[in-house]
């Protein structure tokens, strides 16, 4: 444990954790990664989270102290368990920039494996705060007890992988429309049959698993595909395409 | 016999420029949010694209109000949407020309899009200050700042607000007016409904506004068009065929440069 928190922490014995509740984490929480506490333990029984909380430290830290700092060199994740934290960096000029207030159920500190990555932030106590803390092992073990810990993360994951693809999409050069239509070209060609006004694509594919292929959301998909349907370039029905624009589409898919 | 009162001669002066030869459109939420979605979604112009373009052009009307910015001060008051984005660039061409700038953001920092969010450390690598109201700096010490300006640039809310800003807003837009200088809004003030013009809340007085891509109808309709003060146009570089696209009248509204002045 670093310095720092040595410094400002007590160990005082733990109370009953509350079973974990909370909104769910906004696409902006998901890309920072911010995580939870009811993305780690949701679906956890009170008696399973109360054995949680045993073998967990629990810590007070008072008004001003820091619970992390870059200064610490462990990886150790710290879950608020009542009051407030704000996170903070330094500007180039050592000033204070606050990045994030957080409360009960939020969850700072760093642990690569889980993305937590917030390497140059401090975080201090504008509340007296009660915060308990694991460390890699300690998740390790605790995944190894309550394996539906192990699938909560998976989930939490796989949320910030969809939320990092969604903002790569919208800085992308390249459009979700012409990455449709790269993949359709190549599909007609393996699948396509000649039709009434086109070229049907008989892959079977839902839009779920056309937007998984080319890296976007089924909204995303959804838009593009309602205007392309809209300019008459392409129709979608029953998990079935029909190119209706085939010179258009190779334009789309090349450009 | 009485000192005479010397009125301190105003540091700041709108730029003279053009006006489009073709008549300019005023267009909607709706219609900019569709011309924005062609452009990004479709056509692959990014969303930094634009922000670039426009803060650009936000700290060019600036510099050409106050006749030069070096050692001048400016405070930008920043919310967390692509308006704060476009402020942000401005921020730092801004110092890059020689301004002190402070940029005022209304939350932490956590909570800005994607977009803005990566402007963030170019900003700061430009030495621009920055604090989050409230938590950096407290409101008193803003009001200090903005009222030793030389200008104040509103990049607070874009187009896309509905209904009353929210409460965290509301000092940050009390104090937009407080020093001498202009103050300048980004695409549509602060607060101002950009399709009806109509003020839910409280919303920043402008001196100017500098609308971005087309004005929005809200500069021209109801309590918008006392709250815009002069209009001016920048171009971000979207194509005139989104817009035609979306039915609207083409025009070459930037012939005569990327900086027009609304007639």
């Amino acid at each position: 444990m670093g310095a720092m928190l040595k410094r400002f922490l007590e160990r005082q014995s733990g109370p009953d954790m509350e079973p974990p509740s909370g909104p769910p984490l906004t696409e902006e929480e998901l890309k920072v990664g911010l995580l939870r506490e009811v993305d780690l333990f949701a679906g956890l029984s009170p008696a399973e989270l109360k054995e949680i909380s045993r073998t967990l430290p629990m810590q007070t830290c008072q008004v001003g102290g820091l619970v992390t700092s870059p200064d610490d060199d462990d990886e150790r994740l710290y879950v608020i368990k009542r009051g407030r934290v704000r996170l903070y960096r330094l500007t180039p000029d050592g000033k204070q920039l606050t990045l994030e207030i957080m409360d009960k159920g939020r969850i700072v500190g760093r642990m690569a494996w889980l993305g937590q990555q917030l390497t140059d932030a401090y975080a201090e106590a504008i509340e007296d705060a009660l915060i308990c803390s694991f460390t890699p092992r300690e998740l390790q073990r605790l995944i190894d007890r309550f394996p539906s810990v192990g699938v909560n993360i998976i989930r939490y994951l796989s949320g910030r992988l969809a939320a990092s693809e969604r903002e790569r999409e919208v800085m992308a050069f390249r459009s979700v429309e012409q990455r449709l239509a790269a993949r359709l070209l190549e599909l007609s060609e393996r699948f396509g049959q000649p039709t009434e006004g086109g070229t049907a694509i008989d892959a079977r594919l839902t839009q779920q698993e056309l937007a998984d292929m080319i890296g976007t959301s089924r909204e995303t998909l959804a838009t593009t595909v309602a205007s392309l349907r809209e300019r008459r370039v392409l129709d979608m029905h029953n998990q079935r395409v029909v190119i209706l624009d085939l010179p258009r589409v190779r334009e789309l898919a090349g450009g | 016999m009485a000192e005479p009162i010397t009125i301190s001669q105003r540091q700041w002066q709108l730029p003279e420029l053009p006006i489009a030869d073709d008549p300019i459109p005023f267009v909607d939420r709706q219609t900019m949010l569709a011309a924005d979605r062609i452009a990004t979604d479709r056509i692959g112009i990014s969303l930094l694209q634009m922000m670039e373009n426009a803060g650009l052009q936000l700290a060019e009307l600036s510099r050409l109000t106050l006749g030069g910015v070096a050692g001048r001060s400016i405070v930008i008051l920043a919310g967390t949407g692509n308006n704060a984005g476009g402020g942000m660039v401005a921020a730092r061409r801004l110092a890059g020309w020689g301004a002190d700038v402070c940029v005022i953001f209304a939350r932490p920092l956590l909570r800005l899009r994607p977009g803005p969010c990566a402007q963030v450390e170019p900003m700061l690598a430009a030495g621009v200050r920055a604090a989050v109201a409230g938590h950096d700096l407290p409101h008193a010490e803003i009001a200090g700042e903005v009222m030793r300006a030389d200008a104040v640039i509103d990049a607070l809310i874009g187009y896309s607000l509905e209904g009353p800003p929210d409460a965290t807003y509301g000092p940050l837009i009390g104090l937009a007016g407080l020093g001498s200088g202009p103050v300048i809004s980004l695409d549509i003030p602060s607060g101002i409904d950009a399709s009806s013009g109509k003020r839910p809340g409280s919303a920043v007085h402008a001196d100017a506004t500098l609308a971005l891509a087309l004005p929005k109808s809200g500069m021209s309709l109801a309590e918008g068009r006392r709250f815009s003060g002069v209009g001016f146009l920048a171009d971000i570089g979207l194509p005139v065929s989104i817009f035609t696209e979306l039915g609207i009248p083409a025009g070459a509204w930037f012939a005569h440069g990327p900086l027009v002045r609304l007639g």
